[in-house]
Parts: C-alpha cells; sequence; structure tokens
C-alpha cells in the first residue's frame, strides 16, 4: 500500500532503495550521503522528523548471511505529528573513520553517538565529546561487538574528574577565566550523586557552581549498567521477559508488555481479545504506579514529605494487589510470546475497582496540599523550562514532552491494543516547567483510570494465548500425553521461539514515554541484537538543558520531575 | 540568703534546665507521632521495655542510647577540631540559655519578697532572647565552615543568610508589640496580658497585634530552621547541610538544639501573644483570692478529664498487635496509673482545702496551676510547629530572601507606624 509518506520519499530520496518493515520506511545510505539524508528527513516542511528516537548499531560479524560490511548504523526517527516512522541504515566501512556527526541536527545524537561509539567503537567525526557513557572511562574494548570476551572481566579504579568536560561546558555558556576574576570569585564545582537522595539511584550530576546558581552542568552515568543488550543475545526471546521487568522498575509490567508486543508484532501474531484486555487495564495500573512513585518523590525532594505517604501508601496497597493479580510485586514477568502468564483471580475486579477509588483519594489528598500551594506554586511555575523545540530535539517522550506542549502519545497516535476505541484525554502542559511536567502526571493518573474502567467494563472472557503453537506453549494435557505435544513443547523451551529472519522496531507508550525495541533476528530462537529505546536516557540526555542558571534546588526537583529510572538509563 | 530563697533558686533554675530538656524528649515522640498521624500511618510504637511503649516515647530512650554508643567520628580532613567541636555545643547552649528569661507563672509573692518565676530573674526579657538566639546561628555557620564540606558551606550560608534576613522583621514586630506593652520585661507583659479589652476579650497580644503576631511566627520559624525554612539542612538538597559531617552525641546536640530552639520559641509566642501563665479571664489577682473555689473545681474537673483520657487510652492502645493480651495487661496499667495519678492530685488538694487554704499555699496552688497552663500553651505551639513541617514543603534560597527582604520587612515597618499611631491617640 504506497502512503503519503512512500509518495513524499518516492520523490524526495528516489536513488535511494526503501523498504517497508512493519511500520517503518527503511531508507539504506552510504556514509557519504548520511548527513545530507539525515538532514534532508528533519528540515524538509513535508517530511519534518523532529525526534531522532535512537541510534544504534549492529554487528554483522557472526550474522549467518554475508553482510556488506560488518557494522551497520540505524537511525530511528519519527515524525510525530503525522506518525511517520523511518529508519536509515548505514554501512559503516571503517568504524575508526566512522560517519559524520548529526549532534548538530539533534541534541539526542550526543548521547546516542556516544552510546554507539562506547558500545561498537564506531566513531562520529565532528561529534564535541566523543566519550564513553555506559561504560567505566578506563574500560577496554567494545562490549556489543561480537568478538567481545565477555568472560574478561575488567577492573576499572578512576573515578571520571569530568573537570576538562565541565570546563569545556562553561565556555559554551560563555563563562571564562576573564569574566570570575571580572566579578572577583571563583566557580565551586559540586558533586550531586552518585549517591545522594536526590538521585533516586545512581546518578552524577556535576555543576559548576556560582552561589548556588549553576552555571554548567555535565552528567555521568552508568553506575547501573549491567550489559541488558547483551545479556539478551545469549537468551531466548521468553527468558528475555524478566530481564525486561528491569528497565523501569518502577513500572515492570509495561516493559513485558512492550517487548513481547514488539516481537509479536513481528510474527504477525494476533492474540485474543482478554489478554488485550488484561494488557491494557496492568499497563494503565502501572502507568499510575509509576506516576505514584515519580510524584511522590518528586515531592520529597521538595520537602513535602506528607504528599509521599499519601500517594506512596496507595502504591503499597496497589502493589498487594499486584502480587495477587501476577505473582509478584514488583518484578512481575507476567507476559509471554502470544498471551499472559495465567490469568486473573475469581473477583479481580471488585480489588481493583477499589483500589482505583483509594488512589483517587491519596491523589486527591496529595493535590489538595500541592494544587494551591503558593510555596509549591513558587517552586515549580518557570522553573526548569524545556521549550518544545528543546525537548524534541533531545527526543523527550512521555509525559516529559507533553508537559512541553507537545501532545504526542503513542495511545492516540499510534493506537495499538484497541486504545482508539477508548475514552480518554491526553493532558499536555503550556510551559514545560517543573509545575507543568508534575501536573501532567497527576492528570494522566486520572485519564489511566478511566481507561482502566472502561477496559475492566469490557473485557471478554476466553483464552489467555494465542492458538499459534509455532509460539505458543501448547496445553500440559497434549504435552504429557502426546509425542507432538511433548515436542512442541520441547522445541518451544530448549530453542526458544524461533522468529524469522529480520529486523525492525517497534515501540510503545510507557509511563515515561517512547519505549521502543530495536531487533535483528537471524531465524533462531535467541536475538542476534537487541537494543531498547530508554525513554529516559534521552531525557537525562537534555539535563544540563533545563537546569542551567537555574539553582541547585530547581536542579533537584528537576531530576525528579523528569523521573530518572536507573535501570533503564543505564541497562 | 535564706533557706526558702535558696530553695526557690534551685527550683526555678532546675525548670528553666530540665523542662526544656525534658520537652525535647516530648516534643521528639510529638514530631514522630504527629507526622504518622498526619501521614496516615502509625509511627514508632514497636519500642518497650517489658511490654510498655508508653505511646512511643520509649523509641526517645532508645535513640538517646543508640546516639550515645554509636563512634563519634571526627572526619580527617577537618582542620579546625576545636570549631568543630564547638559549633554543636554552641547550638545546644544558646537554645537552652534563651529559655532561662521565660516567665512560668506569675511572680510568687511570699511574705514580704517577690520571687519571679523564670530561671534568670532579669529585667531584660526580650532583649536578652533576641541576644542569645542572634548567637545561635554562629554554631550553625561555625560547623558549616569547620566541617570543610561544600554541603556543609552551602548549609552554614544558607543558615547566615536567612537569620540575617528574618532577625529584622522578627525584632520590628517586636518593637510594636513593646510599644503596646510598654516594657521589655516579660514578666510584666505576661501580667499586662492579664487585662481584659472592653471588659470581655483577654488583652492577648494576638488581639493587639495580629499583623506583628504574623510577621513574629513566620520569623521564629524561619529562627528555628524548621520546615518550610529549613534549608540549612535541606536533606534532599544538600543532605543534612551543616551537620552533614558530625556523628554521635554531636550530631544529638544539633537535634536537641533545634527542639529546645523550637520549644523556646514556641514558649516565646505563648508568652508574647497567648497570655504566657495567664487563663483567660482569670488573673493571678483572682486566683489568689478564690482559691479555695479554685481547688474545689479543679477537684471536679481533674476526675472528668481522667475519665475520658483512660476511656481514650483504653480505645485506642489495645490495638492489633502480635500479643493482644499483653496490649491489654498495658492498657490496664496504664489507665491505673492515670487514676492513681489523680488520686494522689486529689488527695493533695484535699488536703490544702482542709487544713493549708490561705496565705502562702494560695500562692503556691496558683503557680502550679499557671505553670501548668503554660507548658500546655507552649506544647500546644510546639504541635503547630510539627503539624506546618508535616504541610508544607521548602522555600528556595531566593524566595525565602525575597520573603523576609519584600514582604516581611514592609509590612513590619507598616505595622510599626500603624500601632505608634495608635498607641500615642490612645495616650
Amino acid at each position: 500500500m504506497t502512503t503519503p509518506l512512500d509518495t513524499i520519499l518516492a520523490s524526495v530520496f528516489a536513488d535511494i532503495t526503501r523498504e517497508t518493515v512493519l511500520d517503518t520506511r527503511l531508507l539504506t545510505v552510504d556514509g557519504a550521503a548520511l548527513y545530507e539524508v539525515l538532514k534532508r528527513l528533519k528540515t524538509y516542511p513535508d517530511l519534518d522528523f523532529s525526534l531522532l528516537l535512537d541510534i544504534t548499531a549492529v554487528d554483522y560479524l557472526t550474522y549467518p548471511k554475508r553482510a556488506a560490511a560488518r557494522f551497520v548504523v540505524v537511525y530511528t526517527l519519527r515524525n510525530w505529528k503525522k506518525n511517520y516512522l523511518v529508519q536509515v541504515r548505514v554501512p559503516v566501512a571503517d568504524p575508526d573513520t566512522g560517519l559524520p556527526s548529526v549532534a548538530d541536527l539533534w541534541g539526542s545524537a550526543l548521547w546516542a553517538e556516544r552510546e554507539v561509539f562506547d558500545q561498537y567503537g564506531i566513531t562520529f567525526t565532528g561529534h564535541p565529546d566523543l566519550r564513553r557513557i555506559l561504560n567505566h572511562h578506563q574500560f577496554k574494548g567494545h562490549p556489543l561487538r561480537k568478538d567481545y570476551d565477555i568472560h574478561a572481566g575488567q577492573v576499572c579504579t578512576e573515578p571520571d574528574s569530568l573537570e576538562p568536560e565541565i570546563r569545556a561546558r562553561l565556555k559554551v555558556n560563555g563563562v571564562d577565566d576573564s569574566t570570575m576574576s571580572d566579578i572577583n570569585t571563583e566557580i565551586m564545582f559540586l558533586n550531586i550523586g552518585p549517591s545522594h537522595p536526590a538521585t533516586h539511584g545512581a546518578i552524577r550530576i556535576f555543576a559548576a557552581l556560582d552561589g548556588e546558581t549553576i552555571m554548567a552542568n555535565v552528567n555521568e552515568i552508568g553506575y547501573l549498567h549491567r550489559g541488558f543488550e547483551k545479556t539478551a543475545e545469549h537468551r531466548t526471546y521468553n527468558q528475555i521477559v524478566p530481564l525486561t521487568d528491569r528497565l523501569n522498575y518502577c513500572s515492570a509490567l509495561m516493559n513485558n508488555i512492550a517487548y513481547v508486543k514488539a516481537i509479536e508484532s513481528w510474527l504477525g501474531l494476533a492474540i485474543t481479545e482478554r489478554a488485550v484486555f488484561m494488557r491494557v487495564i496492568l499497563s494503565e495500573f502501572f502507568r499510575i504506579q509509576d506516576h505514584l512513585v515519580c510524584l511522590a518523590a518528586n515531592l520529597v525532594d521538595m520537602g513535602g514529605l506528607t504528599n509521599y505517604w499519601y500517594l506512596y501508601n496507595e502504591k503499597e496497597a496497589s502493589y498487594d494487589l499486584i502480587s495477587r493479580l501476577t505473582g509478584a510485586r514488583l518484578t512481575s514477568s507476567f507476559t509471554r510470546i502470544g498471551g499472559m502468564a495465567h490469568d486473573f483471580y475469581e473477583g479481580w475486579q471488585d480489588d481493583l475497582a477499589r483500589q482505583l477509588v483509594d488512589i483517587e483519594k491519596g491523589v486527591n489528598d496529595s493535590l489538595k496540599l500541592v494544587a494551591r500551594n503558593r510555596i509549591v506554586h513558587d517552586r515549580t511555575q518557570n522553573v526548569c523550562v524545556l521549550s518544545p523545540e528543546t525537548a524534541l530535539s533531545y527526543g523527550f517522550t512521555g509525559p516529559n514532552l507533553r508537559a512541553s506542549g507537545v501532545g504526542f502519545d503513542l495511545r492516540k497516535d499510534s493506537p495499538h491494543y484497541f486504545y482508539e476505541s477508548f475514552d480518554f484525554n491526553v493532558p499536555v502542559g503550556t510551559t514545560g516547567d517543573v509545575y507543568d511536567r508534575m501536573m501532567v502526571r497527576f492528570e494522566e493518573i486520572f485519564e489511566s483510570m478511566r481507561i482502566i474502567r472502561q477496559a475492566v467494563k469490557m473485557i471478554p472472557e476466553g483464552e489467555l494465548f494465542a492458538a499459534d503453537h509455532r509460539y505458543v506453549l501448547p496445553e500440559k494435557s497434549k504435552v504429557y500425553n502426546s509425542i507432538e505435544g511433548a515436542a512442541n513443547h520441547f522445541k518451544l523451551i530448549f530453542e526458544g521461539v524461533r522468529v524469522p529472519e529480520g529486523a525492525w522496531y517497534d515501540s510503545f507508550e510507557a509511563a515515561n514515554g517512547e519505549l521502543g525495541f530495536y531487533f535483528v533476528s537471524d531465524g533462531s530462537g535467541t536475538p542476534y541484537k537487541l537494543k531498547v529505546r530508554p525513554p529516559c536516557f534521552y531525557a537525562m540526555g537534555g539535563f544540563h538543558e533545563m537546569v542551567e542558571g537555574e539553582m541547585i534546588a530547581d536542579a533537584i526537583i528537576n531530576l525528579g520531575s523528569i523521573n530518572i529510572i536507573g535501570g533503564e538509563l543505564d541497562r | 540568703m535564706s533557706g526558702t530563697e535558696i530553695f526557690i533558686t534551685i527550683i526555678r533554675v532546675g525548670f528553666g534546665v530540665f523542662v526544656p530538656l525534658s520537652a525535647v524528649a516530648v516534643m521528639v515522640w510529638m514530631e514522630r507521632r504527629g507526622a504518622g498521624f498526619i501521614q496516615d500511618r502509625a509511627g514508632p510504637n514497636r519500642c518497650n521495655v517489658l511490654g510498655f511503649r508508653f505511646g512511643g516515647l520509649l523509641q526517645n530512650i532508645a535513640d538517646a542510647i543508640k546516639l550515645l554508643f554509636k563512634e563519634d567520628v571526627i572526619p580527617g580532613h577537618i582542620a579546625h577540631k576545636f570549631y568543630f567541636i564547638l559549633a554543636p555545643a554552641l547550638v545546644f547552649i544558646t537554645a537552652l540559655l534563651c529559655f532561662a528569661v521565660i516567665p512560668f507563672a506569675d511572680a510568687l509573692v511570699l511574705g514580704a519578697s517577690t520571687y519571679l518565676m523564670q530561671a534568670m530573674p532579669l529585667e531584660l526579657g526580650i532583649l536578652w532572647f533576641l541576644a542569645i538566639i542572634g548567637f545561635g546561628v554562629y554554631g550553625i555557620i561555625l560547623a558549616g565552615w569547620a566541617s570543610h564540606n561544600k554541603y556543609g558551606l552551602l548549609g552554614g550560608l544558607r543558615a547566615a543568610a536567612q537569620v540575617i534576613s528574618y532577625e529584622i522583621p522578627m525584632g520590628l514586630a517586636l518593637v510594636s508589640l513593646l510599644a503596646v506593652y510598654g516594657t521589655v520585661n516579660l514578666t510584666e507583659v505576661t501580667q499586662f496580658q492579664g487585662r481584659l479589652l472592653f471588659g470581655v476579650i483577654p488583652m492577648w497580644g494576638v488581639v493587639l497585634q495580629p499583623l506583628g503576631f504574623i510577621i513574629f511566627v513566620i520569623a521564629a520559624f524561619a529562627e528555628t530552621n524548621r520546615t518550610p525554612f529549613d534549608l540549612a539542612e535541606g536533606e534532599s538538597e544538600i543532605v543534612a547541610g551543616f551537620h552533614v559531617e558530625y556523628s554521635s552525641m554531636k550530631f544529638a546536640l544539633f537535634f536537641m538544639g533545634e527542639y529546645i530552639a523550637m520549644f523556646v520559641s514556641s514558649a516565646l509566642i505563648v508568652t508574647l501573644f497567648f497570655g504566657g501563665y495567664q487563663i483567660p479571664w482569670l488573673n493571678t489577682q483572682t486566683l489568689v483570692a478564690h482559691a479555695r473555689p479554685v481547688a474545689v473545681a479543679l477537684m471536679l474537673i481533674l476526675p472528668a478529664a481522667a475519665y475520658v483520657f483512660a476511656r481514650w487510652i483504653g480505645f485506642n492502645n489495645p490495638g492489633p498487635a502480635p500479643n493482644p493480651a499483653q496490649r491489654v495487661r498495658e492498657t490496664k496499667v496504664y489507665i491505673a496509673v492515670v487514676w492513681s495519678l489523680v488520686a494522689l492530685i486529689e488527695v493533695i488538694l484535699l488536703g490544702y482545702i482542709v487544713a493549708g487554704a490561705g496565705g502562702a499555699a494560695d500562692r503556691i496552688l496558683v503557680v502550679w496551676l499557671q505553670t501548668a497552663v503554660f507548658l500546655l500553651k507552649t506544647f500546644f505551639v510546639c504541635f503547630v510547629y510539627v503539624w506546618v513541617r508535616w504541610t508544607l514543603p521548602r522555600f528556595r534560597y531566593d524566595q525565602l530572601q525575597k520573603l523576609g527582604w519584600e514582604k516581611l520587612l514592609p509590612l513590619a515597618l507598616f505595622n510599626i507606624f500603624i500601632t505608634g499611631a495608635v498607641v500615642v491617640a490612645l495616650g
């Protein structure tokens, strides 16, 4: 089917190979043409790909089929207004020469290119600050290369001083030694974190201060890097589900759902309606949990501890309900390819309805303390403002982007799981300050409740699993009583779900923004490559733009308001 | 110096030292249980000796023991150990000294001599308080500086800036108040508030100086470094600020200093604005003149109050517990203790009515009554501190300055003009 996008692409990129993979248009270009192609994609008004979602690379060293080049870099771009998704594939002839950097087109490329450099050793010429990002600066080798020896342990001892980086950042902001001597003062460097009550995990925020005002800020992440993507290359598709729990552990189940949804879309596997509704109910319920945690922590950063209890008490009670629904409080691992692990218990609807009422009460109590509180208004309004342009450039998605006034929500713009048939609104902020980010989350809690209430009314009875036994385990009776069933079970467990060869990207509106998975399959039961597009990695990449010129106390509440989750940030 | 004089001096000094110290325990308990109450949770209620928990009060003793036995760390990077150690002591001592001038009962007249019921019977009154409480912040600044830690330094700086900006509105609020009272002596201030306005309303500071009251309370909150003005500590921003390097009893001194300062400023708010030890409509002369009926009334009120209190204990204490039988036994003991205390007081009052009424005994009874009223009022204001802490979030450094300089200072000046005009007009 030819869509308007195909027509435009055909006219703009007539001489470039174009393919369609799921809902993604795939352009394959060579390194020399790359910058021009990406620039056109961003700047042509018809194309307007304002979001650079992700950059990753694939190492085809051990791939069964010979590839043109060992390394291929993949850019994922989105036009949020028209829901166009384009991927640009570039074979890299020589990783040391690398590719031109696109950091001047999109801010998100700054960190994305650093990650590719770190994991694959591909250089980006023209990048202002090409350093390792997830791995330690003393680390040798590039872990996601296929010839990296995962058993060779490395001991890294020296902390990164970050002083050259922050001095460079000070220069960018127009602060040099002469201005300092003019006003007869010195800049104080302050480390906030990696271990600090406000980092809610381990992130290092390094700030250059004049009094309490932040003149420049550089951040170091990777403290929670555990090689999720490398591990995934050694697990079968279903074995990766528990690993996804640990991405955004505040809404573990949404990661499970996003992950299996990505595989199911590639397989073309239609799951049953009951499973769809269960996924909608659970993901909205987890969205509420995620926002409760974020808001509670954010208000604690502001000194409002009572709000924390009003929100967290309900989160705790919800976790009890979640453990009854899914069998685990935090790391649910509740989805399987083609369905859900098991059904809900009898009478879950009443418990869920009751819990929603309790959450509503807790959130309203907290709102009463916040909504008309002058101190809260002064602390949050017009503080750490993120303009829509900056937000898009740095690849912000989800509530953070919507708070800046960009009404992009995959549930509305790229509907899946019957989201188009639910009646709900997408709250959008006006200024993109901390207040908007908080209030968007408060409102989303209420909208999610509406979706859940509608879904609970509509959920049909029926099977949990699709009936396709190429991907889904057979019933136990068949496993025990027939040789075909036993063999089917054996193959699926030992070899994993065999996924047809190919490479694809699929995304999901997680609590924090667009959670994308990019897979490369070689046709076996384990992914050849799996890349996560974590929403808060890109939010953190734009953190310095928000806090420079503000005060320490603002930076602290801003960090809370963009909801950085270490598990997802560092993978 | 006569025996009575020595005895009364000991009583006064003892009151001035031990009451704030014991108040720390009560206030920490009030803070924790109050926070629990406000935040929909229980608060500390497990710590016990032989199953007796005293509503969570024992937690404080456990904490005190923990702090005493903790290692007293002086980090190696600290160059000025003397100042590092001096700082907590300074905070603690100044807080305690402030209380010395606050009258907890009306002057006791025994025969020919009059004894002021305050630990240090100074004429300076409020000036002493201002002088000493301003000195307390040196402890915080010194701690921040001597810690040789960036967070500590930021905390110290914040404290310094905060105190400078808030002492001025506080002082100005007091100026208008003193114009009304016409004295700096706190006993006289309280005696003034025993009078009635238009014969019905007690002439409390809060009635005469509502604006001054608001300014003073805000400034007092800022002076005690309590939320929403706890920037010097700012645990989510600068990780405890000035006391980030302190451990063990040195930390405990800061901690106790904060609570004593809170108790003292509550006591001062009560003294200046809520009539101090005065019972509304019953000033000292009235009480002394009608000591016998007052004692009878007390004998009637006490059992009634005790009955309500015992019912409340009986209703709340058993609760869900690992050992319900123990909880029931505990509750019975508490109720028995309450009733035996009441019985003891009843006996004393009865003895007073039968044998001792008239003369010195009347006056001593009134002193006891007024002390109790004073403490009751003070603890209520302390609860307001707790209440505010668990309701409001924290200011930002520059917003705090703005509030102090741009709002409170002009308001305080305006208040002085208004008050001056009224005082002059009324002669």
